[in-house]
Parts: structure tokens; C-alpha cells; sequence
């Protein structure tokens, strides 16, 4: 029954965070979207965002407009993402108004008369070919002859059509013109073509003199982490050098390396864990749950612990009598008076207030804090079963409740506890007379004393049990946070990005290879435009790092293993800690399989695993080595092996088995942070 | 070439597989005669395209009348492709002027081009 519990909480884990893909809230539709447009290039293959289309050549205009979330382009990680702006949608006239439509209307007149000149020039070749053909009576002057009416047949029908405002100057020019009809015709149109770039010239230098620029901006984001990436013609950020992946998946970074080995120990150690549990020492979901919320939870047990023990009776009931043991020590403190001087009296009288303005102060924040422990009991009931389309509400709560945890400011005499008030009593002290210094001595170490500063005492630890709660639950609520933050980070603009001036507006690309990249990265690119220095529209696209194609890696995992046969033994599963290097295939969308293979991501591979069937003594480990078999990115392994350490079959030589990589598993879910 | 009563030239053009053949009907000072003349004036008109003026329908064959003019003048037609030509594009002599009456090069290089294309 323990068994296929386990196997079962594990499959679920599997199946419920395998698949899943981070949430994005959509953006805005700003009019300056529709200038940037983005193709991927990844070795030979030509990629058109957020278009499915492929190619193997770079397309010559770039006819889609930005990616943008809620569905982020997945880019290849050795790939060079180029950036084509289209500076007519960038333009803007004196008035803020947009110039799309004037620069649009000149563009495609301009390319109307580049197409019927392109078509002249084509006419012109065919003619001579079907004169040649006819002069020289060539065999295929009849097809020759054909193709030039069909040609001039399309270019005049074209000229009727689309010019016929302009029909009466095209027959002068066409009539006019001593070289020929078309001769004629393609100095009109050459005359055309250079009048509307002057015209689409004069309407730049009118949008330069508005001080229109761009901004163009990208960054890596990995987490919490902001990486500026360098944007040649944009920004002053150095270039990298040229860094290819590894499709082994062997070549490891120091941190690469640090953490694979911070993931082994950790599957290590919850194999060990687990075993315990399948040896009936703790509940499968004890441990469960102990790993995956037990900060949040234990916070709140405490808090609620601490709500009961300070209910606002209580709490009350403890000022109240703090001040009734402040006045008696007042009291008797006055009944000295004789021995002091008329501004000591003074001073010592002003005292009792003091102090009770202090602990009114002091019984307020308690007060506050007992209130927003509530709120924190609901905001963890919230982050536990969230949908990611509440991430950015729950945040927003969750730091306003941050915010007001942090504000909580208790007293800083009571803070300091016992010896700041002692140091406090006798500064004020000073200027009496010695023998007033010895008497306040005396008196506090009177009964009344003792017990005023127990009460200071007690009081002191009550607050600093408060303080150190509201420190660690805001702690916990801002990492809460941040596991969710690169949904909502804010970018703050890069200071060696340059504002573009529109004259000077070009084309760029962003190379993943000269940055440090890994899988799962995002890369957010954002154009602003800029009126005389200040924003005026913004627009952003968002890309996936992803691998495509072959590759390998390590994964590292926590696995349910049986021996296939086992003297003495019942022959159960035993958890233990795998590291299989598992080759994956990704095509990219739209090629064959790509749906399939993105719903399951399987890998094949090798193992070695640390097996312990010796049940024992649960510390002796064994090697094994065999194949594996993944799904979801190596979050579902499956496999058999050989024992290394068996010495026949019936010692465990042949064992088989299922589990997940728990931390990447638990770094999907949003538990773990990456 | 004006065509009044002997259509030999005519029956020649049509009889060689090369050429594409444009024949007005109608008088030589009328419009007819003034496209006649235009198309008699243009340098470029590439070598294989030909054009007549037929001022008496008398001098075509009954079925040539009909078929290409509607036994009708102040008409157009293009022949073209190999022997027999086809029929390609015909109609009012109007169609081959510009809007201020006067012959139409673009317009006459047209109906030729579509008859090249047979």
C-alpha cells in the first residue's frame, strides 16, 4: 500500500507540474509594436516571430509583426535574434500624432512604381529576345513572341488599372519619347520614384526636427536576475566572446558543477528520508509537505501561536498592569523626593507620562501586528492553492502586507530591554545630586524596582518575540515573491543604452551566443520611443531560450528501485539517488512530431545509481549502471541496470526503476528556487 | 498599309504564321485613318506586328466582315498566332483612342500584345 502510495504521490507531481509553462499577462497593443519585427536565426535555419513559418534563407522584409507575450517566441540558445525596425511606424508629427499612414501612402506608391519598372525592365529584355528570335527566324520565336505579349499584355492592363490618373502623362511621355514606348516609360517612372523619396525624405527630416529617437533595450532574465544584453548601434555594452553550446552536456560550469552537486546531495538525502518512510519511521506525506511549503506553514503556526498568546484582552491586560508597576516604582521613587533637587523632582515627574506614552505606542504596533498576522494566514492560504493568472494580484497583496509588516517600529527603549532603561534612568539621573544617584540605586533595588524592571523585562521580550516574527514573515513573503518575480520584473532602463536619433535608425541583432544563456532563460527586448527626450510609446517582446534539436544533459534524481530478485528480502522498492546523462531530441514547432514531442519531451539514456537493497543498513551503497528512459524533460525516469556490487542474481544484480528529478521538479513548480 | 479594293497584302499577312495583324476598317480620314497613320508613324512597333486599314468591307470576304466587324465600320480587330489566325481582341474603333480623341499608343500596343499572346 506504502508502495503505490509513493509511486502514486510521485506520478501525480509528475503529471501535475511536468508540462507546465509559465503564465504571462498580456501587454497593451502599442501602436510602436507594429515597428519592430523580429527573425531568428539558428545555424541555417530562418525563423520568423511569432510566425510558425521556416526557412532557410533570410527573408527579405520582415512581414510579421513583434512577438509579444502571452506567447513568448522559443528561440534556439545558439541562435542571433535580428531586430528589423520599420521607422515610418516609429515617426511621430509635431502634433504626437502618428505619420504611419503618410509614410505608408509613399511606400507603397514608391514600391507600385518599383514594381512597373522592375515589370519595364523584364518587357524590355523579352522584346529584344522575341526581335532577335524573329530576325534570325529561331525555332522558338512564336513562344518568345507569346511571352512578350503576355508581359507587355500584364504591364499595360497594370498601367490602365493602377495609374489611371496619371494615364493621359504616362501616353505623352509613352508617345513623346524618341527611344520607345518604354524607354519613356521607365525614365517617367525613375523620375516618380526618386520624386517620392524626396518626399519621403523631407517627411523624416520633419520628424528629426520633432527630436524623435529610439530606445532599444534587452535583457536576459534568469530568475530574480536581470542581465542587460548588448544591442550593437543601441547600447555601449561590451561584446562577448562566442560561446556555443554544449550539446554533450558534460562540459559544466563551476556553478553548473555546484549545483548539479547541490542537487545529487539534496535527491540523496530525500532518498533517505523516503527510505525511512518506507520503513514505516514517518508519514510519506509528512515528508512531502515538510519539503514543500514548511517555511510558510511553520510561520503561520507560529503566528497564530503568537495571536492567541497576545490577544488584544491579554495584550491589554499586560499594559495596563506595566504601568500600574511603573507608577508604584514612581511612587516610590517620589516618596524619596527629599533627597533630590526641584529640576530632579521635575524631571522624575514628567517620567510616568513618558513612559506611558512609550508603552501606549509600543501596545498599538503589538496591536497592529496581531492584526496582520490574520492577513498573513490568508495570504499563505492564497499562495497555496494559486492559479498563475492570480500571481500578479497575489503579489501585489502579498507586498502590501510586506510593506506594512516592515513599518511595524517598536519603541527602541523597550527594544534594547533592560539596560537601556538602567542607562536611561541614570542619565537623567546625572544632574541630581550623588546622593539622589545612590537612592535611585536603592530603589531599584526595591521590591517595587525589581519589579518594575521584570516587567520591562517581560514586556521587552514580548515585543522582540513580535519584532523578530514581523522580520522573518516579511522575509519570507518577499522570497515568496521572487520565486514568482521574473513574471512581473520591472526593468529599469540600462544606463549604456543610447536614444537613437531617427535619422540614425537601423536594423541590429541580439546574439544569444556571446551571452551566458541557459534553457528556460527569458530574453525581453523593449523599444521606446522618445519625443524630445520623453517616453511616447513603448512596446516589448518576449523570447524562450530553449534547446532545439539534439542534445544532452545530466539529470540527477530521486528514484523508487527494485531488485529484481533478492535473497532474504522481501524484494520491496528502495529509494535512491540516479544520475543519468539522457539525449533529447526537440524539434522546433512546425516540424514533424513537434506537438507530441512537446507535450512529452522524452529522452534516452544512461545511469549510475546508488542503490542500498542491503535494507539493513541503509547506508551501504551500491553502484549500478544501465539505461533510462524519460518524459517531461527527465521530471518522469523510468529504467533498469546491473548491479555492480551483486554477486548473482538473487543478490539484486538486475533492479529496475521509476522516479523524477525532484529538485527540477520542484524548481517547476515554483517551490525551489532555480 | 490601306487596304481600298485588293486585299492582298492583307491575305499575305495572314497567311505568314509570324505575325500578329491588326485591321481597322473604316475611312482614311476618319478616326480608322487616324490610328492608320499614328501606328504608320511609330518607330518601335516591334517588326512581326502589322496593321491595315480596310476602307471598303467589300474587299474582305463575307465571313471576314462578319466575324471581325459586324458588317459594321469605325471597328477594330487583332489576329493573331499561327495559319489560321485566331481572333483576338476587336471592338469600337473608340477603344484605341485617349480621352482627347487622339490615338492611343498604349492602347494600341495592347490589343497587339493580346494578340501576340495567341
Amino acid at each position: 500500500m506504502r508502495r503505490l502510495l509513493g509511486l502514486a504521490c510521485l506520478g501525480s507531481l509528475c503529471l501535475s507540474t511536468g508540462c507546465l509553462r509559465h503564465a504571462y499577462d498580456p501587454i497593451g497593443k502599442d501602436s510602436l509594436g507594429e515597428a519592430v519585427f523580429f527573425a531568428e536565426q539558428s545555424g541555417e535555419q530562418w525563423t520568423l516571430h511569432s510566425a510558425p513559418s521556416e526557412s532557410t534563407e533570410m527573408p527579405a522584409e520582415p512581414p510579421k509583426p513583434a512577438t509579444r507575450r502571452p506567447a513568448p517566441a522559443l528561440v534556439d540558445m545558439d541562435s542571433r535574434i535580428y531586430i528589423y525596425v520599420d521607422k515610418s511606424r516609429v515617426a511621430l508629427d509635431e502634433g504626437g500624432h502618428d505619420l504611419t499612414d503618410r509614410f505608408a501612402r509613399i511606400k507603397r506608391q514608391r514600391e507600385k512604381a518599383e514594381a512597373v519598372l522592375d515589370e519595364i525592365a523584364g518587357l524590355t529584355r523579352a522584346r529584344s529576345a522575341a526581335i532577335e528570335a524573329y530576325r534570325t527566324g529561331q525555332a522558338d520565336f512564336e513562344e518568345r513572341k507569346r511571352q512578350y505579349g503576355l508581359a507587355e499584355g500584364v504591364l499595360l492592363d497594370e498601367l490602365f488599372k493602377r495609374f489611371a490618373d496619371e494615364l493621359e502623362a504616362l501616353e505623352d511621355i509613352a508617345e513623346e519619347d524618341p527611344a520607345g514606348v518604354y524607354a519613356g516609360l521607365a525614365r517617367w517612372f525613375e523620375g516618380r520614384i526618386q520624386a517620392l523619396n524626396g518626399e519621403y525624405r523631407s517627411l523624416e527630416r520633419a520628424v528629426e526636427q520633432e527630436g524623435i529617437a529610439l530606445r532599444l533595450e534587452a535583457w536576459l532574465l534568469r530568475g530574480d536576475q536581470l542581465i542587460p544584453l548588448r544591442v550593437p548601434d543601441y547600447n555601449t555594452l561590451e561584446e562577448g566572446r562566442i560561446r556555443l553550446a554544449d550539446r554533450f552536456g558534460l562540459d559544466l560550469s563551476t556553478r553548473q558543477r555546484e549545483k548539479l552537486e547541490q542537487e545529487m546531495a539534496a535527491n540523496a538525502a530525500f532518498a533517505r528520508r523516503a527510505n525511512q518512510v518506507l520503513d514505516g519511521e514517518k508519514r510519506l506525506v509528512e515528508v512531502v509537505i515538510k519539503t514543500l511549503d514548511a517555511d510558510l506553514a511553520e510561520l503561520v503556526v507560529e503566528g497564530q501561536g503568537l495571536a492567541a498568546k497576545y490577544n488584544s484582552r491579554a495584550i491589554k491586560e499586560r499594559f495596563r498592569q506595566a504601568m500600574a508597576d511603573s507608577q508604584a516604582f514612581f511612587d516610590a521613587v517620589a516618596r524619596r523626593a527629599e533627597i533630590l533637587s526641584a529640576d530632579a523632582r521635575d524631571q522624575l515627574g514628567g517620567l510616568p507620562e513618558e513612559l506611558g506614552t512609550w508603552i501606549a505606542a509600543e501596545s498599538s504596533q503589538v496591536q497592529a501586528v496581531l492584526s496582520l498576522i490574520g492577513r498573513l494566514e490568508q495570504v499563505r492560504g492564497r499562495w497555496s492553492g494559486l492559479h498563475y493568472g492570480e500571481v500578479a494580484s497575489a503579489i501585489g497583496e502579498a507586498q502590501q502586507l510586506i510593506g506594512e509588516l516592515r513599518a511595524v517600529k517598536f519603541p527602541g527603549l523597550v527594544l534594547v530591554g533592560r539596560k537601556a532603561t538602567e542607562v536611561f534612568l541614570h542619565e537623567i539621573s546625572s544632574p541630581w545630586v550623588p546622593a539622589a544617584g545612590r537612592a535611585l540605586e536603592e530603589l531599584l533595588g526595591s521590591a517595587e524596582g525589581v519589579a518594575f524592571l521584570a516587567r520591562v523585562d517581560e514586556t521587552v521580550g514580548n515585543v522582540a518575540e513580535l519584532a523578530g516574527f514581523t522580520s522573518r514573515a516579511a522575509d519570507r513573503m518577499d522570497q515568496l515573491g521572487k520565486q514568482f518575480r521574473r513574471e512581473h520584473v520591472l526593468l529599469t532602463t540600462i544606463p549604456e543604452s543610447l536614444d537613437v536619433s531617427f535619422d540614425q535608425i537601423k536594423d541590429t541583432v541580439i546574439d544569444l551566443r556571446r551571452t551566458d544563456r541557459e534553457p528556460g532563460d527569458m530574453v525581453r527586448v523593449r523599444a521606446t520611443r522618445l519625443k524630445a527626450g520623453e517616453a511616447r510609446g513603448e512596446t516589448q517582446a518576449e523570447f524562450e531560450v530553449r534547446r532545439f534539436g539534439w542534445y544532452a544533459k545530466l539529470s540527477p534524481a530521486v528514484v523508487l528501485a527494485r531488485p529484481d530478485q533478492l535473497r532474504g528480502s522481501n524484494d520491496g522498492f528502495r529509494f535512491a539517488p540516479t544520475l543519468s546523462w539522457l539525449h533529447h531530441y526537440v524539434p522546433r514547432p512546425g516540424e514533424i512530431g513537434a506537438y507530441l514531442v512537446a507535450g512529452l519531451r522524452p529522452a534516452l539514456g544512461i545511469h549510475t545509481a546508488f542503490l542500498s537493497f542491503d535494507g539493513d543498513d541503509s547506508d551501504a551503497i551500491q553502484i549500478g549502471l544501465g539505461g533510462t528512459a524519460s518524459l517531461w524533460e527527465g521530471r518522469l525516469q523510468a529504467g533498469c541496470g546491473y548491479n555492480l556490487m551483486a554477486d548473482s542474481r538473487v543478490d539484486g544484480r538486475i533492479y529496475f526503476f521509476i522516479g523524477t528529478d525532484l529538485i527540477g521538479l520542484l524548481q517547476t513548480a515554483g517551490i525551489v528556487a532555480p | 498599309m490601306i487596304i481600298i479594293d485588293d486585299p492582298t497584302p492583307l491575305t499575305d499577312a495572314l497567311a505568314d504564321t509570324a505575325t500578329t495583324v491588326l485591321v481597322l476598317a473604316g475611312t482614311i480620314d476618319g478616326v480608322a485613318g487616324a490610328i492608320h497613320n499614328f501606328i504608320e508613324t511609330r518607330p518601335d512597333m516591334e517588326p512581326w506586328r502589322r496593321w491595315f486599314l480596310v476602307t471598303k468591307l467589300s474587299a474582305l470576304t463575307p465571313s471576314q466582315r462578319s466575324a471581325w466587324f459586324g458588317d459594321e465600320n469605325d471597328r477594330f480587330v487583332v489576329l493573331g498566332g499561327s495559319v489560321p489566325k485566331q481572333l483576338g481582341p476587336r471592338g469600337d474603333i473608340g477603344e484605341l483612342l485617349r480621352a482627347n480623341r487622339r490615338p492611343s499608343v498604349l492602347r494600341i500596343r495592347r490589343v497587339f500584345a493580346k494578340g501576340d499572346e495567341l
